[in-house]
């Protein structure tokens, strides 16, 4: 069970090029994903019925998401939701950047996120490209990670990837990070700390080849998650 | 088959109305096509024109009124891929839930269920008059119908008044500075050219005249 994901674009083409650069990120518990893309002569356009069968498929019980590209995709996603008639079900149109947000939502949901969370992550996707482009948003639209209370079990890490903590590897520390019951964050310096299951957040750490991560964990398994982390980190994610 | 009376629109009527609606658009599809290339996507010529002959090829499966509007609204949402597609397939779905499993609409039952669908087509759009959309020639249509019939007109008049009220509602979006769709993007430059809805638009009255005309 996970959250559904469906997108809504003009172009099948480009729809599916998103789904196949977010699911490069994931390996296992593949979310539902469903593409609504492209007119029935395979032109450019939307489709509310298209958008209707496709929430009906991904929609497991834990919403559905929907990510729109530009122009009618809107309507016809508004238009979708009416005409698949679930009252029941959780579904929601992000208002988040298409490619970043879709990347952002696919990592969460296959970690086991619920919807709150998976729409949270995926409205926050433009951080990282803000920050390192310098135009900052207005506000930190990640939640602050929690101060130490104490009692909680740190380590280090040092980053070993020659390309740094990318998407692939930021996907795989997520995923690891929800295995455990735990709470982990994660800190590069003065950057973050950051929570380790969000993988928007990991982003905004900015952390390249040689960066000591510092891992921070509580909970009842706190110390295997953060073993387990720094061991990821330590073995450069398998690259 | 009796006389078909003038002051009732029929199931036939109606089909008719639409299939006059296709070939509308699909002889103007350049014209919309390049209205919109002005200030839009250039697409709502061959989109329209791609939808309608959709609408057209279901026409025949419909034994009431609302089965055959329905039926219209949705497949317009299914094949135009623009924005129209939820506009025009909105107008038509709700038309068809307003009027209940007929066979026939006076005029009064017809106004009240454009009414319908033109209220259900305002909130999916969130547009109002003077945004330079479909709803500045498809608003003053249905006034005008309505003050036709108020004067005792017969159903052929009172298509010909919305559509005349259309065609003026059309040609005085011209100057507007569009509100809504890929034509705000370009803020003041939209003024000066006709919305391609709008035009679209009257060509639903106008086939509307040619249906039920004598």
């Amino acid at each position: 069970m996970s959250v559904g994901i469906v997108v809504v674009s003009h172009s099948r083409a480009l729809a599916e090029a998103a789904v196949e650069l977010a699911l490069q990120m994931v390996h296992d518990n593949v979310p539902r994903i469903k593409v609504a893309a492209g007119t029935i002569d395979g032109g450019l356009g939307t489709d509310a019925t298209a958008v209707a069968s496709a929430i009906s498929e991904v929609d497991s019980g834990d919403g559905v998401v929907l990510f729109v590209d530009i122009g009618s995709a809107l309507m016809s996603a508004e238009l979708g939701i009416e005409l698949a008639d679930r009252p029941d079900a959780d579904v929601r149109i992000l208002p988040a950047p298409f490619i970043e947000g879709l990347v952002a939502g696919v990592i969460r949901a296959s970690g086991g996120a619920g919807i709150d969370e998976v729409a949270q992550e995926a409205i926050s996707a433009l951080a990282p490209k803000q920050a390192a482009v310098g135009t900052a948003p207005a506000a930190s639209p990640q939640p602050p990670a929690p101060a130490p209370t104490g009692g909680e079990i740190t380590a280090e890490a040092t980053l070993v990837n020659e390309t740094g903590l990318h998407a692939r590897p930021a996907a795989l520390l997520v995923a690891e990070s929800r295995a455990f019951d735990a709470t982990v964050t994660v800190a590069n310096g003065q950057a973050g700390p950051v929570s380790a299951a969000s993988s928007i957040g990991l982003a905004t750490l900015n952390a390249r080849k040689g960066d000591v991560l510092t891992l921070s964990g509580t909970g009842p398994e706190a110390a295997q998650a953060v073993e387990a982390i720094a061991k990821l980190i330590s073995s450069g994610f398998g690259e | 088959m009796g006389a078909v009376s003038t002051t009732e629109i029929t199931l036939d009527q109606l089909a008719s109305w639409l299939r006059h609606f296709s070939d509308l658009v699909e002889q103007h599809k350049s014209y919309l096509t390049d209205l919109d290339s002005a200030i839009g996507d250039a697409d709502h010529g061959t989109n329209m024109a791609r939808g309608a002959a959709a609408v057209v090829a279901h026409l025949d499966e419909a034994n009431t009124v609302d089965a055959l509007l329905k039926k219209a609204g949705m497949t317009l949402v299914s094949t135009v891929g623009g924005t129209s597609g939820p506009l025009y397939g909105t107008l038509l779905m709700k038309m068809g839930m307003a009027t209940g499993a007929v066979t026939t609409l006076s005029p009064e039952d017809f106004s009240k269920a454009f009414r319908a669908g033109l209220d259900g087509l305002i909130a999916r759009g969130k547009t109002e008059l003077g945004d330079k959309t479909m709803v500045d020639a498809l608003s003053p249509a249905i006034d005008a119908f309505d003050a036709a019939v108020a004067d005792g007109a017969g159903m052929a008049d009172a298509a010909r008044s919305a559509a005349e009220a259309a065609a003026a509602g059309r040609d005085a979006t011209t100057p507007l500075v569009a509100r809504k769709g890929r034509a705000s993007y370009l803020g003041e430059r939209s003024a000066g050219h006709m919305d391609p809805g709008a035009t679209s638009a009257t060509y639903l009255m106008d086939a509307l005249v040619e249906a039920v005309g004598a």
